[in-house]
């Protein structure tokens, strides 16, 4: 390529230049003003890290959760979706989507419901067991979450639900033929899942590892709640620890986030290239051989399996929720006779509860505007890549996807840094807690309104070009009518994500700016645990009118999306 | 047949385009010149992976070419080399689809209305909706959605709504290739008056050489990015200029033969009636059609090559014709003929022959050589 021919590109595409300049911007703020600060002065803040009181016994437990979790989630979250594939299909289509609840149910709402049911002392069902002769001799336990084991327990059961997903489109992609296929030819249903499913299904199962280990490297929300009270600390949460000292050692801080961004971008250059093309995951899911009929006793195991995981992972912690907003104080018994709505009325009577909600809806909505026309945008240029000049292409499209493998946390201390530079006054204003959910959201943005142009089709809109139509009149004619449920429900799935948003809002948090997850997190840790299970489940409720928007104009697979 | 070159609607010059994928790149055009005269249909025929598609693409816009230039009209489209790339809504082109592409939120009239509408046609838009709807035998239809139509009804729409701005010039990209075999055959004849009302200048893209044959004025043949021969639809029947031509256009039986000054020679068999022939290697196509089949020493006819003596493998019967496997040595070739004249039998050895203007002989160069073009 000369240098005519790239000055003659990039004057043609100025548009894309700008777009690809935006994106960068946005996701390069929170990134590399931070990294700076490790790595100034001959990168003091990394080599003083090593002085960090209790610095490798943080990294090891980064490592034991991040690993621990992974494998956890990783069998959970497969046998789940070959159990499901088991089922008959009127089950099937009933059970499908139960096993993604858990990531309906906001995250710090779902950590509360674990501790009301698993602390060591007044865990509803520690309660429960203490009932069963096995364990009648103990006054606590047997099962503390506060514990190192039990928070990677906790972690990989919250995770499988992403590897269920995953897997579950994989097995639907795969269809049933091949295995059919192999039992015709004489393989029995454990031969054919050793021999034919789970060698097909290997991309897959690379793909969910990588993004779960992602995830669970960067887990904030549950060692944060969990692991306060035993001292287990991971790299995001001791360096929201150092923020929470004054003056903040922004060296040291940002150099915990370093070894974090290291791992993540070698794990997205890994995935690149494991996977390849992203877009050929996009699923066909048809088959055209009717499912081999399946035994009783098969589908009665499967249907157990199915069900027991959706009670633990997100049933039994919302009705735990539910039991705990109905009493005068928490106390791991289940007696009906003190319930009260109190706490409700306590709630709704204060302004704390009222303004939050407010300030998540303002924030979520704005953040929604910008996110959506700017992530149709990056859509838009990575459809229609082959006809940019490659580098701006590719800028855009590592651009966009960036901020999906920096923790949430590292990206709100990012911005936390770079709103307090000299000149940014953003720092507790509505507006830079808008730009970080804007940067935080832009891959999901992207990610869905391309599979919505996708499911418009090249043709449709090659088509309107060749009639003479341009750019904008195609997209608002041909696309947008022909896209409108994937937009909304797409609308839809952002809005129930950065209602749950924690790590980045409590970050940036300043008294103008406390979201519900924030206000949650404020009385945990004041102890008023039925305030907090009201908090939960009106965010839950808030999150439900997000659901049942992308259930409407998505259909239930909509939902498998998040 | 009108000669459709004296007024060149489109010109193609020199067009190259490659795609690279990971660390290769294939060159898909290499160094194409076309032109399409006015009211001619240029047929772009060729199998799958040979570029058709790619020009097809680049002359509407939805492709940048590498290198080269397109005039259409008297405007140049796209100049490589000063920059020149017209946008495909720019650039008056009409196209149908392959799968159509109508947009199912659109009733079929908004649909045919639309390239009316986005090209800033104002006047009669209704009644050049009807018009057009009427050619293609569609105007019942004018109020349904795409989905609740036929795909023989979705091509003529299609169709229909590509004609609607009586566009310079008319792009099909396959557009039969959807259908079954009977309706493709009766939408062949249809689209073939369709042109003959309109007149309108086109480029049609197929790889089925029956299709071809029966709609061009000029039939193209593509191979990897390049024209094998361009010419009437005889002229590539009866004389294909190398051997995928002949390859492509149905003549399946090949083989080698030896011409040497004491006659020419398959293997050790000395094939009589090929006299035409210079010394030299030549490779024999011909179609199953075309291959006479005897069971007797019968004299070859005056204007007839022998093709050597074979074995008859198997008949296999298919309505009023039957078609010969014949085994010849390491060889087979297939000959098809009317079932009357179908009496030889499986273990039967047969004497087989053609008409020299129906044996194509492609010497070491692969260009045809013409029958009597030796004497």
């Amino acid at each position: 390529m000369t240098l005519v021919r790239a000055t003659r590109e990039l004057g043609r595409q100025w548009p894309w230049v700008l777009l690809a300049l935006a994106v960068v911007v946005f996701v390069l703020a929170p990134v590399v003003p931070l990294q700076w600060q490790a790595l100034d002065n001959g990168a003091a803040g990394i080599r003083a890290l090593a002085d960090l009181p209790g610095f490798w016994d943080v990294v090891v437990m980064t490592l034991a959760i991040g690993f621990g979790a992974l494998a956890v989630a990783m069998v959970l979250g497969t046998s789940l979706a070959l159990a499901v594939q088991a089922l008959p299909d009127r089950l099937r289509r009933g059970l499908a989507f139960t096993p993604a609840l858990p990531l309906v149910i906001p995250g710090i709402a779902h950590v509360v419901g674990f501790v009301f049911l698993f602390s060591p002392e007044s865990g509803y069902i520690n309660a429960f067991l203490r009932m069963l002769p096995f364990f009648s001799e103990l006054t606590t336990g047997p099962i503390n979450v506060y514990q190192p084991f039990w928070i990677i327990m906790y972690t990989g059961i919250n995770l499988a639900a992403f590897v269920y997903l995953f897997v579950r489109t994989g097995l639907q992609n795969l269809g049933d033929d091949f295995g059919m296929a192999a039992r015709v030819n004489g393989a029995g249903a454990g031969r054919v899942l050793w021999t034919v499913t789970l060698p097909m299904l290997r991309p897959t199962l690379v793909y969910a590892s990588v993004v779960v280990l992602l995830l669970s490297l960067g887990q904030f929300t549950g060692p944060l709640m969990l692991g306060r009270r035993e001292g287990v600390d991971v790299l995001t949460t001791q360096m929201f620890a150092l923020t929470q000292r004054y003056p903040i050692d922004y060296a040291i801080a940002a150099s915990l986030g370093t070894p974090l961004l290291v791992v993540a971008l070698i794990l997205v250059v890994v995935q690149r290239r494991l996977i390849g093309d992203q877009n050929r995951f996009v699923g066909r899911g048809v088959s055209s051989v009717r499912q081999a009929p399946r035994s009783r006793v098969g589908t009665a195991l499967a249907t157990v399996y199915v069900v027991l995981y959706v009670l633990l992972a997100a049933v039994l912690p919302i009705l735990a929720l539910g039991f705990v907003s109905l009493t005068p104080y928490w106390s791991g018994n289940l007696s009906l006779e003190l319930l009260t709505t109190k706490n409700y009325v306590a709630a709704f009577s204060e302004p704390d509860l009222l303004v939050a909600v407010g300030t998540t809806l303002l924030v979520t909505l704005l953040a929604i505007a910008v996110v959506l026309p700017l992530g149709m945008l990056v859509a838009l240029a990575i459809y229609n890549r082959h006809r940019l000049w490659k580098p701006v292409a590719a800028v855009i499209d590592a651009g966009a996807n960036l901020p999906l493998a920096v923790p949430a946390a590292l990206i709100g201390f990012g911005f936390l840094f770079a709103y307090s530079l000299p000149g940014v006054r953003l720092y507790g204003t509505t507006a830079g807690l808008v730009i970080a959910y804007i940067t935080i959201m832009l891959p999901f943005a992207v990610r869905y309104q391309l599979a919505t142009l996708i499911s418009v089709g090249r043709a449709t809109s090659d088509a309107s070009l060749v009639a003479g139509a341009g750019p904008a009149r195609t997209f608002f004619r041909i696309i947008m009518p022909l896209g409108r449920s994937g937009l909304a429900s797409s609308a839809a799935l952002i809005f129930i994500l950065l209602v749950h948003e924690f790590g980045v809002s409590v970050l940036l948090r300043a008294p103008g700016t406390t979201v519900m997850s924030v206000l949650l997190f404020d009385e945990y840790g004041g102890g008023s645990y039925p305030m907090v299970a009201v908090i939960a489940l009106v965010m839950t409720v808030v999150t439900s009118v997000g659901v049942i928007a992308a259930l409407i104009f998505g259909g239930t697979r909509a939902l498998e999306r998040i | 047949m009108t000669d459709h070159t004296a007024t060149k609607r489109v010109a193609v010059g020199r067009l190259t385009k490659s795609f690279s994928r990971r660390n290769e790149t294939v060159q898909v055009l290499k160094g194409l010149d076309v032109s399409v005269g006015d009211g001619e249909l240029l047929v772009l025929l060729g199998p799958s992976g040979c570029g058709k598609t790619t020009l097809l693409n680049c002359l509407v816009g939805l492709e940048r070419p590498d290198g080269g230039t397109i005039d259409l009209g008297d405007r140049t489209v796209v100049d490589v080399e000063t920059g020149v790339f017209v946008p495909p809504n720019k650039r008056d082109i009409g196209m149908v689809f392959q799968n159509y592409a109508l947009w199912p939120h659109m009733t079929v009239a908004q649909n045919v209305e639309y390239p009316l509408t986005s090209r800033g046609m104002r006047a009669d838009r209704a009644a050049r909706v009807r018009e057009v709807l009427e050619i293609v035998q569609c105007g019942h239809l004018a109020d349904r959605y795409p989905p609740e139509l036929s795909g023989g009804q979705q091509q003529r729409v299609a169709l229909a709504r590509a004609l609607a701005s009586k566009p310079l010039l008319m792009l099909l990209d396959e557009p039969l290739s959807n259908l079954d075999a009977l309706l493709r055959i009766e939408l062949r004849a249809q689209l073939r008056q369709v042109h003959r009302a309109v007149g309108f200048t086109g480029v049609y893209v197929t790889h089925d050489q029956e299709e071809a044959l029966a709609l061009g004025d000029r039939v193209a043949v593509m191979r990897e990015g390049r024209f094998e021969q361009i010419g009437t639809p005889d002229e590539v029947h009866s004389s294909p200029a190398t051997e995928f031509v002949a390859d492509f256009l149905g003549a399946r039986n090949a083989f080698d033969v030896e011409s040497r000054d004491s006659g020419a020679f398959a293997g050790d068999e000395r094939l009589g009636g090929w006299d035409d022939l210079p010394s030299g290697s030549y490779r024999i196509r011909v179609r199953p059609t075309q291959v006479t089949v005897s069971t007797g020493e019968e004299t070859l006819p005056s204007d007839a090559v022998a093709l050597g003596t074979g074995v008859v493998d198997e008949l296999l019967p298919a309505g009023d014709r039957a078609e010969y496997v014949i085994r010849q040595g390491d060889r087979t070739l297939f000959a098809t003929v009317s079932r009357v004249e179908a009496s030889a039998r499986p273990g039967d050895p047969v004497h087989l022959h053609a008409n020299r203007a129906a044996a194509f002989a492609y010497g070491a160069d692969d260009r045809l050589v013409t029958a009597g073009a030796g004497r």
